[in-house]
Parts: C-alpha cells; structure tokens; sequence
C-alpha cells in the first residue's frame, strides 16, 4: 500500500487549504462580525493620510522623511542578515576579528547618521 | 589589516574628515562653521601629504584579502588621489567666504563635499566593479545635494533635479552594464572580465553579455563625463549650482569618471577584439562632443555656461586620446611603451585642465558677492582696475584652457595632439577637428578677459572678500604655472601613473579563483541552463 503520488501534490494540498482558509476567515469575520463603522475604521490605513482624494492634494513633508529613515534602518538589517549567515563560516576561517570589526565599523558609522539625524530634529513629528 | 588601512590612510583621513564635519553641524557649539572649511582643507591637506608620501614607495599591495580584491594603491591612484585631494582643498578654501556672501551657510555644505570626495577617491582606486560604483554613487548622492544647495534659488533647484535625474539615470545603465559584465564571468572583478574575454573560450550567451555590457559601460561613463550625445544635462546644471560645486562638478567628477572609464576600457576591453568596435564609437563621439562644445560655447554671455559648454569640448579632446588608445591597443603589434605614453598624456591633460577649471571657477565664484546668482560678461566689464589679483587669475586660467603657449594648457594639448598623431596617424582626422576646435575657443576665452581689461565697468564690480580664497587661488595658480615651465617634471610623473592604470597583470580575484580551480567561463546562468538541458 505505497501509492505512487507526485511529491508536489502535499504542497498542493497545503495550497488549497492556505487559500480557502484565508478567503473563510475572510467572509466569517464579513458575517460573524460586529460592524459599528466609523470614518476612521473605514479607512484602508487608519494611520497616515486619506488615500480617497485628489491626488494632486498636498501632503506633508514628515510622511516622506519618516518613510526615508524607515527604508535607511531597514536596509541596514537587511546587510546583517549575509553577514550573520557567514559570520560563524570567518571565525572557525580565524577571521573572527577581522569580520566582527567591519561590521562594528559599518553599524558606527550608521550611528553617527542616527546621532546626526536625532540632533537635527528630523526625527521630531512636530 | 592594520598594514592596509595605513597604505589607504588618504581615504581613511578623508572618511573620518567627513564624519567629523557631519558631527560638528549638530554640536551646539557657536562658530564652529565659520572653521569647517578651512578643517576640511587642512582634511584635504594632510591626505595629500599621505599621497605623497606613499608616491615613493616602489611596489605597494595591499595584504587583506577583502582589501586587495577591491581596491589598489598603485601609482595611478596616488596621482588621481594628489589631484582629487588639491580639489576638494582648493573648493573647500573657496567656499569658506562664498556660502555667508550666498546666504547659505551651513554646515552640512562641507560634510558633503567631503563625502564626494571620498566617493571621488574610491572610485579611481576600484579595482572590482562594485567598488567602482559605491565610489560613484557617494560622489553623486553628495553631489546631487550640494547642487541645490541654495535652497532660495529655483536656478539651483533645476540644477539639482536635472543632474539628479539625469545621472540617477546613467547610474542605473551602469549598474546594467556591471550586471551583465557579472553574467559573463561570474565575478565583479574589473580584470575578470578581460581575461574571459582574452581567453576567447566564451559560449554565444557570454560574448553576448559582454558586449550588452560594454555599450552600457560606455553610455553610463559618456554620461557622467559630459559627452555628446549625453551631454544635455550639462550646461543647465553647471550655471544654476552654486559656483565652487560647478567647479567641482567641471573638475572632480570629471577627473574621477575619466580615470574609472580607463581603469575599465583598458583592462577589461583593450586588447581583445570586442563584437563592437568601440575605439571608433568613442571616436565618432568624441568629435561631435568637440564641435558642438566648441559652438555652442560661442553663443553663451554668462560665463559658467560658457565653462560648461568648454568643459564638454575638453572631454571631446581627452575622448579622441581614449580613441586612439582604444585603436592602439586592439592592433596585434602594440607595446605597452606606446599605451602608457597615450595615457600618460591624458592623465597630465587632466591635471592641467583641472587645475585651470578650479581656478576660473574660484576666481568666478568671488563675483558672486551680495547673494549675486548670474556671472554674465557684463559683472566682470572691468574688474582688471579694482581686482587686478583676481583678473590675472582668471586670465591666466583661461588663456591656459584655450592652450596659448607659454601656459601648461598649451603643452597638455600639444602632447595630447602629438601621442595621438604618433601613435595613430588614421586618426589624423580627429586631431584636425580638435586643432580647429581649440582655435574657436580661443574666441570664447579671450571674451571675459577684453571685458575685465579693456572694458568701463558696467555696474560698480563687487567682489567677495575673502583670504582664504586667494591662498587657493594663489597656490592653484603657482601649481599651473610650474606645470607649464616645467612640464616633464610633471609629464614623467603621469607617465608613470600611466605605466599602472591596467589592472590586467594581477588580480587577486583571478589568483584565488586559480586556488580554487572554478573554471571562468561558466556564467551563472549557463549553468543553469546547462542543468537543464542535461536533465532532459
């Protein structure tokens, strides 16, 4: 009792059950649901600014600086992760000090971009 | 490690330079500004004399291996870091009085400048493609800003918008270019590329890869060094930036992207025969950048567009010698004697014409006192009377860019013209279009200097008061006439930068991936290919 199956058909199962139990929760919640709706709620951020306007609309200028320094901090874990994935690879290599001071150099210097940007009130909403 | 920091103590000098004028912007500390500029000079200065220190040395290498993969200290860097650092010193001088006279001093101004430096000095030491492009882009990022530094000014925010766009633009194509110069060989080293290309074992995809690679190199380089027909950005973002970054823009930048194009061409596509010919496409390009340079300078009043347009006719001249280097070195019975006199002869050309642009746009950028935008003929009508010092600086680079005999400008063009013509006497062509071209701009060059001597003034000449100016006005001006009375001095010294600029002879890259026994041909994607077609 060995059924010949293909070895892709649990990833297809796994699929199916992913999307029907999304799509359920989905309407449950649509039915099940208290809906006591407000301007707010009804928003698709319930932060940020009104997506529903003229496009045109000005908006200001923190969103944007908020959304830099987000991108900046975030690239930098994203240079972390290799660096961590080969760290243990350089210190049995005896590199150990070597890779550990780059990365110490690489986040230093990011800490004076933070230092500089805290001192200048950017990161200040008002 | 330690060992190599000390051999790059230039570029570590000028890394911890620019973290310490970033710093001192936020310090609530009142008057640091009005030193930032002079401590980035003496930044600049210290640097150079660790340049020339290192001058000496026969034989440098760097040991750590993440090191010597990505960057190189040979002769050539130190003589593109001596001309780079003089820069940043000379701007740095110039800027300390014009940013108040401006209304725009802050600090910020020169933790910027600092940074293109260091993007300037790592991108001429790249040995490894990505290296190259980081230099780039720290350049250009700092660049983009300093730009539209004048924030009440709409000119500089044009500036700033076009020459970002622009040249985020000429980024992305390289960045194209570098990828596809990654598909053929499976590394980013600039020297990996030659050698698979000399190794002439390369499948179809490979050859194909390498030549995408090659036209987009070269557009993305075109762009960056102003040349016809990638030029358009050119004169709108020279006039609206603030003087001194014009300055740097028409010296700096262009000196860094020139010595990165030959580090490039002649490693990775000089000796082997490329599907694209493109000694001639450079040719073809650097003799449209010459005409229409040379023409459209002719038509402009104010002075910094006229210096943008010239600059664009400068870069035509150094782009024919790149030519003929490209059309030397393809022939089977060069020497490497004749390519290294070729780029010597650029390399002392840049010098001459960078230290003559920082100069005239020193000197231009002190008329710009009382928050003063526009620098047309008629704000220098006879500024000889009561500035005689400024006049003759500004003369005197001028009549050098033009190449008048007994300044260096003449002998740079004059070695320029005759390693062409020696070396490559089919490009006769190209040199006649290049004499004629430089016989019109005497015409545009002499314009300012009649104003300034035989003119009434226009409007009573204001200028910025400023020492620290005139010390590096003074200083610049020494340097270029020294280089015009003695020019071998300074001829030998390029050559011998000259004699380094391949990259082809040692690789560290290539001698791990020999360690390693990886075959250099496979591309990634051949592999998979490769798999592929074998499973099947």
């Amino acid at each position: 009792m060995n059924p010949i199956y293909d070895p892709y058909l649990p990833l297809g199962i796994l699929l199916l059950l992913a999307i029907g139990l999304g799509l359920a929760i989905i309407f449950l919640n649509g039915i099940l649901g208290p809906k006591r709706m407000s301007k707010e709620k009804s928003t698709p951020f319930e932060c940020g600014n009104d997506p529903g306007t003229n496009p045109r609309q000005r908006f200001d200028v923190k969103f944007y600086l908020t959304a830099l320094f987000f991108i900046i901090f975030d690239v930098e874990v994203v240079f972390l992760f290799p660096w961590a994935v080969l760290y243990r690879e350089q210190l049995l290599a005896g590199n150990g000090w070597f890779f550990f001071a780059e990365m110490v150099f690489f986040l230093g210097i990011l800490t004076v971009g933070l230092a500089y940007v805290w001192k200048r009130g950017a990161l200040d909403w008002e | 490690m330690l060992h190599d920091l000390m051999l790059l103590a230039p570029l570590d000098i000028m890394i911890v330079m620019s973290i310490i004028l970033l710093l001192a912007c936020v310090v609530p500390v009142q008057g640091t500004r009005a030193f930032m500029g002079r401590v980035l000079a003496l930044g600049c200065t210290l640097a150079f004399i660790a340049t020339a220190f290192m001058w000496g040395e026969p034989d440098l290498q760097l040991k750590s291996h993440s090191f010597a993969v990505a960057l190189t200290v040979g002769p050539a860097t130190q003589f593109s870091w001596a001309i780079i650092l003089l820069i940043g010193f000379a701007i740095a001088l110039v800027s300390a009085d014009h940013l108040p006279a401006q209304k725009m001093d802050h600090g910020e101004y020169y933790a910027l400048l600092s940074f293109s430096i260091v993007g300037m000095m790592a991108m001429v030491a790249a040995r490894e493609f990505f290296t190259l492009f980081i230099g780039l882009e720290i350049m250009s990022m700092a660049i983009y800003v300093l730009c539209g530094f004048k924030r009440s000014s709409v000119f500089s925010a044009e500036a700033a918008i076009k020459y970002f766009i622009l040249g985020s633009l000429a980024s992305g194509i390289m960045l194209l270019g570098i990828a596809f110069a990654y598909g053929t060989t499976g590394t980013t080293g600039i020297a990996d590329l030659g050698l698979a290309l000399r190794g002439g074992n390369l499948s179809d995809a490979a050859q194909l890869y390498a030549t995408i690679s090659l036209v987009l190199l070269l557009i993305g380089f075109a762009f960056k060094v102003a040349a016809v027909p990638f030029h358009s950005w050119t004169p709108d973002a020279y006039e609206g930036a603030p003087t001194p970054i014009t300055g740097l823009m028409a010296t700096g930048v262009k000196v860094a992207a020139v010595v990165a194009f030959l580090r490039v061409f002649i490693t990775a596509f000089g000796e082997v025969q490329t599907a694209l010919d493109w000694p001639r496409v450079v040719a073809y390009m650097a003799c449209a950048t010459i005409i229409f340079g040379n023409l459209a300078a002719i038509g402009q009043s104010n002075v910094k567009r006229m210096l943008a347009y010239s600059s664009i006719a400068h870069a035509g001249y150094i782009l024919m010698a790149v030519a003929a280097l490209g059309v030397h070195m393809k022939r089977p019975e060069a020497t490497p004697q004749e390519a290294t006199e070729l780029t010597g002869a650029i390399l002392y050309y840049l010098l001459v014409y960078g230290v003559a642009n920082l100069i005239a746009f020193g000197a231009l950028s002190l008329f710009g006192a009382r928050n003063r935008e526009d620098i047309d003929n008629f704000v220098l009508s006879g500024a000889a009377r009561k500035h005689p010092v400024i006049a003759l600086v500004l003369s005197i680079s001028l009549l050098s860019l033009a190449g008048i005999p007994p300044l260096a400008g003449f002998f740079a063009k004059f070695s320029l013209f005759r390693a062409v013509l020696v070396h490559e006497p089919e490009l006769l062509w190209l040199v006649l279009v290049s004499v004629l071209g430089s016989a019109v701009s005497a015409y545009y060059y002499l314009r300012p200097i009649v104003r300034m001597y035989m003119y009434a003034e226009y409007e009573p000449v204001r200028v910025i008061r400023s020492g620290a100016a005139h010390v590096a006005l003074l200083l610049t001006t020494g340097l270029l006439l020294h280089s015009g009375l003695a020019p071998t001095r300074y001829q030998d010294m390029s050559n011998r930068a000259a004699a380094d600029m391949s990259l082809a002879d040692s690789s560290p890259v290539q001698e791990a991936k020999k360690k390693n026994d990886v075959p250099l041909k496979a591309t990634a994607l051949e592999s998979v290919q490769d798999d592929h077609l074998s499973s099947r």
